[in-house]
């Protein structure tokens, strides 16, 4: 009896799939709707009080196509930003197709006012947007409340605020800037104009290997971000709007950004699949198309005000500690080489207090010279190769996945040392900035330095590094 | 508003009292014609179990027919009837029917109890069926009503055990949102448009597992009415159809139990006598909970994991005199659902609670001969729990609701062509939903009235053609709504067993439910306040029947819903905004409508039994600030929906040898409606400042999954265990035998470049097997 009870539990798991025309199958090609590609996508983020910014435009890709933001690129588009009676023609970025620059002389965003961008192609209806800029808006004060409620006064108790960045100083080395996670209630205090759309802030950890603020399996490093945002949020009738923890995942020092938003930005977030796992939920459920504003096109034509503070977070429960002596400091630097002809590699090292060290190397491949930015003398473009891993006591961390990616490094014009009478220029990184506006371009890398000797072992070959942290 | 409360308690026990008073002169009134009234109550042989729907029938010797059927308590009454000889029959399915000659005299006003017998089910190895089927009278009067009987039901292949809701999905008209849901789509509507009753207490979330099974225990249930739309005016509250189920009385001549075995659960009732009256406990609890007990061991990790559903029905009726009966039903059950992890010093912790608590007295009372009363006090409450504590940041979702009703109404029967029935009832509810998320956390309360009443006749204008006509009355509280909903129904046989029926109305619903459509756990109701309407439907029903023998129905019905006022849960706003009204949680101004056609073939005799049902319908619904306002269909938009379901009996080899049957239904139905990816396409997270590769959604809902549909087979054998003491069953069936994995939802992964779409499947071949008991 035993026996054919098991074989029938077992039934569901050994049995064969529905035969011939029972079985539902079809190709996955066939889960797609009819192709809206080739719209127009614009890409663009007014910041009060900053200058105007870059405009990225791309095309839609039919569902079932190969992909890459990069081959999606429009180029050959007339881009321009009205405001009032000012018309601010864009040029195309001439190293980013898609990529489109404001001209130089153009005035900074104001508030509360109205933007309008067009973008012309050959082939499209004119495709146009509007963002009415938020008013100008200021954090005032960062208050810190106990968790625990006070029972006599049913009330969170202030216990402090943090130091701002308007006030000067290292604000990640403050005393009162050093929090336990999920210790105290954030608020902050806003001073503002007048109430924007909704809010949003971005949470980033500014430390390269911190470790995880939750000890957990069920979330691995690569499940979590150092850069996350907030729900929207609406800030209440006395300016106050809550800080929430969700989001700040590791140890160190966190920069948080409160973005206060246009409609644009509020609908299309609201309404977005990224980031509520509406990509996936059940059919016709949670998928559908964001707000998007955007006349004869899709994306995003937005503005913002921004501002904001910093803290440093520990683990919960762990003793007050400073920087890296929270989870162990390291030393470690990426250096490279390249030779004319585009052979080279580049190498990393890693020493950490804790003994979790690390030394690798990628061979370079695909290298080829492109356009410098502005204070540069020359830039190269290069994939990493095949991977090479040394020594790995636990501390190569993402340094070990980076075979595949590809990067833009560029020598500057600016003598930053000399050394063996070689002189070392500042060295310039093709990427996503960390500033208001994050677009992409040439960013100079702290600690960075480049070379080309004239003599010795890497005579005529290039040589450069920066700071693995 | 405590005056209002008080206000509209005063008012509808004065009305009733009124009503009852008027009714009664009315009632002397009539006797001064001479003319006699038969009157009483009809049950069951066996048990005392009262029947509803049963057909009672007076002829006379000059060919003339008086007929009467008797109501939900098994109370009948004819009145003017001539002095004289005349002949009574009653008919029941499943039962003889009875046959006596009477003699009344002129006035007199004759009391007289009937009692059917079981009729046989085997005679010269046939299987025979009673003549009448106890609802052919509503069904005669209202298109649109189904009955299902738990016999015929437990015939039926099923995923685990019999259940209720499951077997209602296969009629036509009716969809199912997945394997996984138990959840009534009706014509069109969501599973919130659906009232669902027991013993008049409403239930606002009747499902166990997620959704798999019901909370009706097939044991404890007595009879079953199905008003797939254009019910009439006695019900409300929902905009489309409505379930209303009766619980048994229990055995009124002896002690007696039954209950089954399956996979899923076990389930026990029992009933018995007491004094003049009965009582009746019935319960079900699953053991899913040693297996996770189990799993939870093998993992250090996990802490806390379990899940059980039971569910208790709990009923004592007592005979007070003849005229007077005190019955108490009761109902609970619960579902709950914990999972906790612990990974060093943190922690994560889900769980899920839901269930019902409903708690009915009813008394009723006969007047006089053609008056009878009821007055109810009807207590209900749900709960519902979603807790998620993440590593110390607490999320949480609480519904509570709470209603307590006091309704009162009369049946008068009075004359051979006319039945009126009137009530009013006044219900008080309460709903809390909190929620909370970290620090933040906000409730809304709303205690919202309710005053209806209703008046309804049942009037035999000619002898071919019934009407029945009826308006219900509601005013609600929160925003002063008051509102006339007029119902009727038409029926006009054009020949010997065909028979054209027309009905209609207005409907209205206060009370909203948010719930995942693929399965339903940790429902949310929330009422409507005065910043929104409520939701209305007009409906127009059309059908035509004919039975061209006691063995065979056919009919075809058209149906049309017109809706207005719809909302839906608004996800999209701020995290911290209030939720004060209506309007900050819901999307507004939704509109709809629903249309179809549907067709049903029944065999009701002989060894092989069953039904075929096909269904061509559509459905769209619009808001405003959905899909930029265009029209899209539901997820539940079906434009065929077929189902074919029968039963097989064998004949025994000996008379003491059990019986085998095997039964098999199948589902066709055209795949649901989803929203497919149109193209791809990179914009930027502005928060986080990073490009992200996207899907970009087509047009809501303008995909469709693959058609569904399955097989389930089965088998059943009937036992006498210890002689003739126990009758048992032993069943084995299979659930979806091909094996066919329907499509239940797709998922995009746009991260992936490479990574084609993937269709996430439904419940594979699952076999089952239990044991049913009864002795």
């Amino acid at each position: 009896m035993r026996i054919p009870l098991i074989l029938l539990a077992l039934l569901p798991l050994l049995s064969c799939d529905a035969p011939g025309p029972l079985k539902a199958e079809r190709k996955p090609d066939d889960l797609f709707a009819p192709s809206e590609g080739n719209t127009v996508v614009v890409e663009a983020i007014l910041v009060v009080d900053a200058p105007l910014p870059p405009v990225q435009v791309r095309r839609t890709v039919a569902p079932g196509d190969p992909y890459s933001a990069a081959g999606a690129a429009l180029a050959d588009a007339q881009v321009a930003i009205h405001h009032g009676d000012a018309v601010f023609q864009y040029h195309p970025d001439p190293i980013a197709a898609g990529h489109y620059l404001p001209p130089t002389d153009a005035p900074s965003v104001e508030p509360g006012s109205l933007y309008e961008l067009r973008v012309v192609t050959e082939t499209d209806p004119v495709v146009r947007a509007t963002t009415q800029t938020p008013p100008r808006m200021r954090i005032d004060e960062v208050i810190l409340f106990d968790d625990v409620l006070d029972q006599e006064t049913d009330e969170y108790r202030e216990v402090g605020s943090l130091r701002l960045f308007s006030e000067g100083g290292d604000v990640y080395q403050a005393p009162e800037n050093q929090i336990e996670y999920t210790r105290v209630i954030m608020e902050a205090r806003l001073e503002q104009d007048g109430q924007a759309a909704a809010y949003q802030f971005g949470a980033t950890n500014l430390e390269l290997n911190s470790p995880l603020l939750i000890d957990s399996d069920f979330f691995e490093e690569e499940d979590l971000e150092r850069r996350e945002t907030s729900p929207l949020l609406k800030s209440n009738d006395d300016g106050t709007i809550y800080v929430p923890w969700d989001g700040i995942y590791y140890t160190g020092r966190y920069k948080v950004k409160l973005y206060a938003v246009d409609q644009n930005w509020f609908d299309l977030v609201r309404t977005d699949n990224v980031g509520s796992e509406r990509e996936s939920g059940e059919a016709g459920q949670g998928f559908q198309r964001p707000l998007f504003h955007v006349e004869n096109g899709i994306g995003l034509f937005a503005s913002a005000c921004v501002d904001s503070f910093g803290f440093f977070v520990r683990q919960k429960g762990s003793p007050v500690c400073s920087g890296c002596e929270c989870w162990g400091c390291s030393s470690s630097n990426w250096s490279g080489v390249l030779g004319l002809s585009g052979n080279g590699s580049i190498h990393f090292e890693k020493e950490v207090t804790s003994g979790a060290n690390c030394e690798l190397s990628y061979g370079i491949t695909g290298a080829t010279t492109v356009l410098p930015c502005a204070d540069c003398s020359f830039a190269w473009e290069f994939t990493l190769g095949d991977l090479m891993v040394e020594a790995d006591t636990g501390g190569c961390g993402d340094a070990e996945f980076l075979s595949g990616y590809t990067f833009r490094f560029a020598q500057g014009t600016e003598v930053i040392a000399e050394e063996d009478g070689t002189p070392q220029y500042g060295l310039y990184l093709y990427g996503w900035g960390d500033d208001e506006g994050s677009e992409k371009g040439w960013e100079r890398l702290e600690g960075g330095w480049s070379s080309v000797p004239e003599e010795g072992e890497f005579a005529g070959r290039w040589l450069f590094g920066f700071p693995g942290d | 508003m405590i005056p209002l409360k008080r206000i509209t308690a005063c008012l509808a026990a004065a009305a009733v009292v009124i009503v009852l008073n008027d009714v009664s002169l009315a009632q002397n009134s009539l006797q001064l014609r001479k003319n006699s009234t038969l009157s009483g109550f009809i049950r069951d042989r066996s048990d005392g179990e009262s029947l509803p729907n049963a057909t009672v029938a007076v002829a006379f010797e000059n060919q003339k027919r008086l007929g009467a059927l008797s109501n939900a308590e098994g109370y009948y009454a004819i009145t003017d009837i001539p002095s004289g000889i005349c002949m009574v029959t009653v008919s029941y399915i499943g039962y003889a029917t009875y046959r006596d000659t009477l003699w009344l005299a002129a006035g007199q006003d004759l009391r007289r109890d009937i009692e059917l017998g079981r009729e046989a089910l085997q005679l010269e190895g046939v299987v025979v069926e009673a003549k009448a089927d106890r609802v052919e009278h509503e069904m005669r009067k209202q298109p649109s009503v189904v009955s299902l009987q738990i016999k015929s039901l437990k015939q039926m292949p099923a995923m685990g055990e019999t259940d209720l809701l499951r077997g209602l999905q296969l009629l036509p008209g009716v969809q199912t949102a997945s394997d996984f849901s138990s959840g009534l789509y009706v014509r069109g509507g969501g599973p919130d448009q659906t009232g669902i009753m027991l013993d008049q207490m409403r239930l606002y979330n009747p499902s166990h597992a997620f959704g798999f099974f019901s909370t009706f225990n097939p044991d404890a249930i007595k009879d079953v009415t199905f008003y797939k739309g254009a019910y009439p005016a006695q019900y409300g509250g929902s905009l489309g159809a409505v379930l209303d189920v009766q619980n048994r009385d229990g055995n009124r001549r002896e002690f007696s139990t039954s209950g089954g075995v399956s996979l899923i659960s076990s389930r026990l009732m029992a009933e018995g006598p007491l004094g003049q009256g009965s009582w009746m406990v019935a319960g079900r609890r699953t053991y899913i909970d040693p297996l996770l007990k189990v799993i939870e061991g093998a993992n250090d990790d996990l802490e806390d994991l379990g899940y059980h559903f039971y569910d208790i029905n709990a009923k004592v009726n007592a005979q007070l005199t003849p005229n007077d009966n005190l019955m108490i039903s009761a109902y609970g059950g619960d579902d709950d659902l914990n999972v906790g992890v612990t990974e060093g010093a943190d922690s994560l912790a889900f769980g899920l609670r839901w269930g019902n608590r409903a708690l009915m007295g009813r008394w009723t009372h006969v007047f006089s001969p053609s008056l009878f009363g009821r007055m109810i006090a009807l207590y209900s409450k749900y709960h519902s729990d979603i807790t998620l504590d993440l590593f110390d940041t607490p999320i949480a979702i609480r519904n509570r609701v709470r209603d307590i009703t006091v309704k009162g109404d009369v049946d008068y029967f009075a004359s051979a062509d006319h039945t009126v029935r009137t009530g009013i009832d006044f219900t008080s509810f309460r709903f809390d939903y909190g929620w909370q998320y970290d620090q933040w956390s906000d409730t809304l309360t709303v205690e919202p009235h309710l005053l209806s009443a209703y008046v309804q006749d049942d009037w035999q204008i000619t002898p071919l053609t019934e009407i029945r006509l009826g308006l219900r009355g509601a005013y609600y509280e929160e925003g002063g709504h008051f509102s006339l909903n007029p119902r009727f129904s038409i029926n006009r046989t054009l020949q010997e067993g065909l028979r054209l029926k027309l009905a209609g109305g207005r409907y209205q619903q206060y009370l909203q439910l948010n719930a995942a459509e693929g399965f339903s756990g940790g429902d949310v109701w929330v009422p409507l306040d005065e910043t929104v309407d409520p939701g209305r439907s007009l409906q127009i029903v059309s059908g035509l029947e004919w039975e061209p023998s006691g063995t065979y129905r056919l009919s075809a019905e058209t149906y049309y819903t017109d809706l207005a006022n719809l909302v839906v849960l608004d996800e999209e706003r701020p995290e911290n905004v209030d939720q004060e009204t209506s309007e900050d949680l819901f999307k507004t101004g939704g509109e709809g409508y629903a249309t179809g056609l549907e067709l049903f073939a029944e065999k009701r005799r002989g060894r092989l039994t069953g039904w075929v049902g096909y269904t061509l319908g559509w459905t769209r619904r619009q808001f405003a600030e959905i899909d930029g306002g265009r029209s899209f269909p539901p997820k539940y938009d079906r434009r065929h929906d077929l189902s074919l379901t029968g039963t097989y009996q064998f004949a025994p080899v000996c008379p003491s040898c059990g019986r085998w049957s095997i039964n098999a239904s199948f589902v066709y139905g055209t795949g649901q409606a989803f929203t497919p990816a149109a193209a791809r396409y990179t914009l930027i997270d502005p928060g986080a400042g990073e490009p992200v590769d996207r899907f970009l959604a087509a047009r809501r809902n303008t995909g469709r999954l693959l058609p569904y549909h399955r097989l389930d087979v089965g088998t059943r054998r009937t036992l006498k265990l210890f002689g003739e003491g126990v009758h048992a069953e032993i069943y084995f069936q299979i659930y979806n035998i091909y094996n066919r994995r329907n499509e239940w939802f797709v998922e995009y992964d746009a991260a992936d470049s490479d990574k084609k779409p993937k269709v996430v499947p439904m419940l594979p071949i699952m076999p089952t097997f239990g044991f049913d008991f009864r002795f």
